[in-house]
């Protein structure tokens, strides 16, 4: 079913008729809430759990995360309005500013069931805010083309291997989606085996980040993925405290140098008691411990086989702290985090690296995943002594590439696909902000970092940062991780010493790194 | 070999046209979903990963050269060494048995059936519930002050594989076993009964001549089943289990998951042109030995 839209302009949200069956302040909505509504509209009867999808949010205004629903209300002839915030750049492209609009969304028994023209499907493992705004634009461009989006992980049973499974014997066999988000996935296997097409045709490099582009580009000039976004891990410290902790040991050397944090959590009612001397770092699980580690030092470890040098690193400081804050004690604690942003600045979310140090203030440094410039000048206002430094790891100048597209090199529809990754990378949905990473576009990056950094010090803090990048990152296949992990418990928990659980980590990778040799 | 001679009586033609017209459907069936695809797989075995470029025998020479496909191949011959002469064993004995305890051993062919019902999941479920280091068997062996085995991560893990193996599909192979020995026309036995013949004698010159084209059905359908057990092996001990149960299929999955198509495909071959090569060898083996009989 195809559902036309009418738009109607309003500066204040009308007072309900009497006659309106249902409202619900839109803005109250939350966490997975929230991200639903941006989905679409469901609808769940009453005492039930299965949704029933209404009106698919991919083709509307609710899928582009910069705006804010407000509220929503259900008419007796069963159409919704919907009012929206929508953020837009202003003028001169330094702020943004919010416009109030309302939209309403209605069965239209006239409409075409299929629309005519052609459709272009887009995979991804996870959703994805900015290929959801691309969508928008594409399709509102395009008005003879839809959008297929498919989320393999979304509302599903499949696990994450059958998803790629599939995906696989889809691309293998010579069809399958035209683009694919290779987030999540081993973007370098699908470009070696020569199933991913170049985007130099549709992307102009030149206008993108040299250091962030560098690294995905081959030697001829041409790219098969490259990153639509980015994210940077950082620390953030006084500048003795940064200068201290250079590389994985001199930080594990500085946490050890102060108390331990207790084994705790945000329901925990000393959580948020400040405390005497301040801990180190928080982090809330070995896990976290683990990833906090990885970040800058994945690729050091299966570098030409088993790296056991590199292995022994990452241990070594895993068991350090791990042991020193006692995190065999740590069962079941909760992650934290709060995110706040300010109208002409981007949203910024705390983890429990940057919660503990800032809101609670019981650590003495943070640590996050920087998604905007705005986090540095939250870290700078929130402590003005304070500057934000790369991750130490074993890779110099880390970061994490996000939304990773590549076109299929059997699409049937290489120019439409072309036509939407033009416009993923392109100035519109590179200018708006979707929450999951800073924009890889030279110009978009350089207004977001002057609109969010309003002092000096932020903005060079910044800029010396993303200078300073030049390693991408991906997550670290799930088996070497899982091997990590259950060694790096084992060594905290004292089961074993840090040669045994070196050994354990090689001969449990000895088959992996066999089958792809 | 001498070709048989066609008669051009009408009968005949009608005979051979009507077998041709009730054989295509499943002829077709197969050309479809098997033949037509491994003449794809064989092609695919020459090319890159798209299947566009031509790369000659490069992905044979990685495959040969890779020592996890040596570990994995050596390991699926030993498991299929192991386990198929110990389950047509077993499954005989368990024929036998049943058909001498007359009407009680209805009773006992149905539960041993019952294995082959359970789900994969129940299985998995079963394995850990047994063979986890906090499991009921090492329970016991450490109430009897033995030390506990690592079932999962030592060289155990073959032997309960072996032993799942067995389990699950013993069975099945019984019920064939049954059918077979239902063949040999009772006569027999009683002639041998009046010449004074013993049970050993008896199963040497009766029973087990009887049980040849049973022999042959039951260890191709035993060979097949063997490569099933991959699931309950990668449920349990996921992608990459201990070493010792590393089988084909491990690789294959992590192969296929990493874009390997080319060594999939090259592999396959491999291992389907060894197997028509043992084939072979066994049919020509079989040939001379009936030659010489005749001789004889």
């Amino acid at each position: 079913m195809d559902i036309a839209v009418q738009i109607a302009l309003f500066h204040k949200f009308p007072c309900a008729p009497h006659s309106m069956k249902q409202h619900f302040p839109a803005h109250q909505l939350a966490g997975a809430a929230k991200q639903r509504f941006q989905q679409g509209i469901y609808r769940v009867a009453r005492g039930g759990s299965l949704a029933e999808l209404i009106v698919d949010g991919a083709s509307t205004v609710l899928a582009n995360t910069s705006n804010t629903p407000w509220g929503m209300l259900s008419c007796p002839d069963g159409s919704f309005l919907v009012v929206v915030l929508e953020n837009q750049p202003s003028v001169d492209g330094q702020n943004s500013e919010s416009q109030p609009r309302v939209y309403r969304y209605y069965w239209d028994a006239d409409a075409a069931a299929a629309p005519a023209g052609s459709s272009l499907t887009v995979w991804s493992l996870e959703n994805n805010d900015t290929v959801r705004s691309a969508i928008t634009l594409y399709e509102a461009a395009h008005p003879g083309c839809t959008v297929n989006y498919e989320i393999a992980l979304q509302d599903s049973a499949e696990t994450c291997e059958d998803a790629i499974s599939s995906l696989n014997a889809a691309l293998l066999a010579g069809s399958g989606p035209d683009v694919i988000i290779l987030d999540d996935l081993d973007w370098e296997a699908y470009a070696e085996k020569g199933l991913l097409a170049d985007l130099t045709a549709y992307v102009d490099t030149d206008a993108l980040q040299a250091n962030l582009a560098a690294p995905f580009l081959n030697g001829d000039g041409s790219a098969c993925v490259l990153p639509a976004r980015f994210s940077i891990p950082v620390i953030c410290g006084s500048p003795e405290d940064l200068a201290a902790a250079q590389t994985l040991d001199d930080l594990a050397q500085l946490l050890l140098s102060l108390p331990a944090r207790p084994a705790w959590d945000a329901s925990d009612s000393g959580y948020y008691q400040p405390l005497d001397e301040p801990y180190g770092m928080g982090f809330v699980s070995v896990e976290q411990l683990l990833d906090f580690a990885l970040e800058a030092s994945a690729p050091a470890l299966v570098e030409g086989g088993v790296n056991s040098s590199a292995v022994g690193d990452v241990l070594r400081f895993v068991q350090q702290v791990g042991s020193y804050y006692g995190m065999d004690r740590y069962q079941g604690l909760i992650s934290n985090g709060v995110v706040s942003g300010s109208d002409a600045s981007e949203s910024v979310a705390y983890g429990d690296g940057s919660y503990e140090c800032f809101s609670t203030r019981n650590a003495r440094m943070a640590w996050d995943e920087m998604l905007s410039p705005a986090y540095v000048q939250a870290v700078h206002t929130e402590e003005g002594s304070f500057s934000v430094a790369l991750h130490p790891g074993l890779i110099e100048g880390a970061f994490l590439p996000r939304t990773l597209v590549g076109i299929s090199v059997s699409s049937t529809r290489p120019e439409e696909a072309g036509a939407f990754v033009s416009i993923l990378f392109g100035d519109e949905v590179q200018s708006t902000w979707q929450q999951d990473g800073m924009p890889v576009q030279a110009a978009s990056l350089q207004n977001s970092i002057h609109r969010n950094c309003t002092d000096d010090s932020a903005l060079s803090n910044v800029q010396a940062l993303i200078d300073a990048l030049k390693t991408p990152v991906t997550r670290i296949d799930s088996t070497v991780y899982d091997t990590l992990l259950e060694n790096a418990n084992a060594l905290i928990a004292g089961e074993t010493t840090l040669e045994q659980a070196q050994t354990g980590v090689e001969n449990a990778l000895a088959l992996y790194l066999a089958e792809q040799n | 070999m001498r070709w048989p001679c066609i008669s051009r009586n009408r009968t005949d033609r009608l005979q051979v046209r009507a077998a041709a017209l009730l054989l295509a459907p499943s002829l077709t069936g197969v050309a479809v979903f098997y033949l037509i695809p491994f003449v794809e797989v064989i092609r695919r075995s020459f090319t890159d990963a798209p299947g566009r470029r031509f790369v000659g025998l490069a992905n044979y020479q990685s495959v040969l050269s890779n020592s996890a496909f040596r570990t994995a191949a050596f390991n699926t011959a030993r498991f299929l060494c192991v386990c198929i002469p110990a389950l047509l064993i077993l499954s005989l004995g368990m024929a036998l048995l049943t058909r001498a305890a007359g009407r009680y051993g209805r009773l006992y062919q149905t539960s041993f059936l019952l294995p082959l019902a359970i789900p994969v999941a129940s299985i998995v479920l079963l394995w850990n519930v047994l063979f986890s280091q906090t499991g009921l068997i090492n329970a016991m062996l450490q109430a009897l002050g033995a030390q506990p085995v690592d079932f999962m991560g030592t060289g155990a893990a073959f032997w309960v594989l072996i032993a799942t193996y067995l389990w699950k599909n013993s069975g099945y192979d019984m019920v064939l076993w049954a059918a077979g020995l239902d063949r040999i026309p009772a006569a027999q036995y009683e002639a041998a009964a009046v010449d004074g013949a013993n049970g050993w004698q008896t199963f040497r010159w009766i029973t087990w001549p009887g049980l040849a084209p049973t022999l042959g059905l039951t260890a191709l359908l035993s060979l097949i089943n063997s490569f099933k057990v991959f699931r309950e092996a990668c449920l349990v001990a996921g992608q990459y289990p201990h070493e010792s149960m590393y089988l084909l299929q491990h690789l294959f999955n992590n192969w296929f998951l990493n874009l390997e198509l080319g060594r999939i495909t090259a592999a396959a071959v491999l291992i389907v042109g060894g197997l028509l090569a043992l084939a072979g060898l066994f049919m020509a083996g079989k040939h001379l030995l009936q030659r010489k009989r005749r001789q004889c």
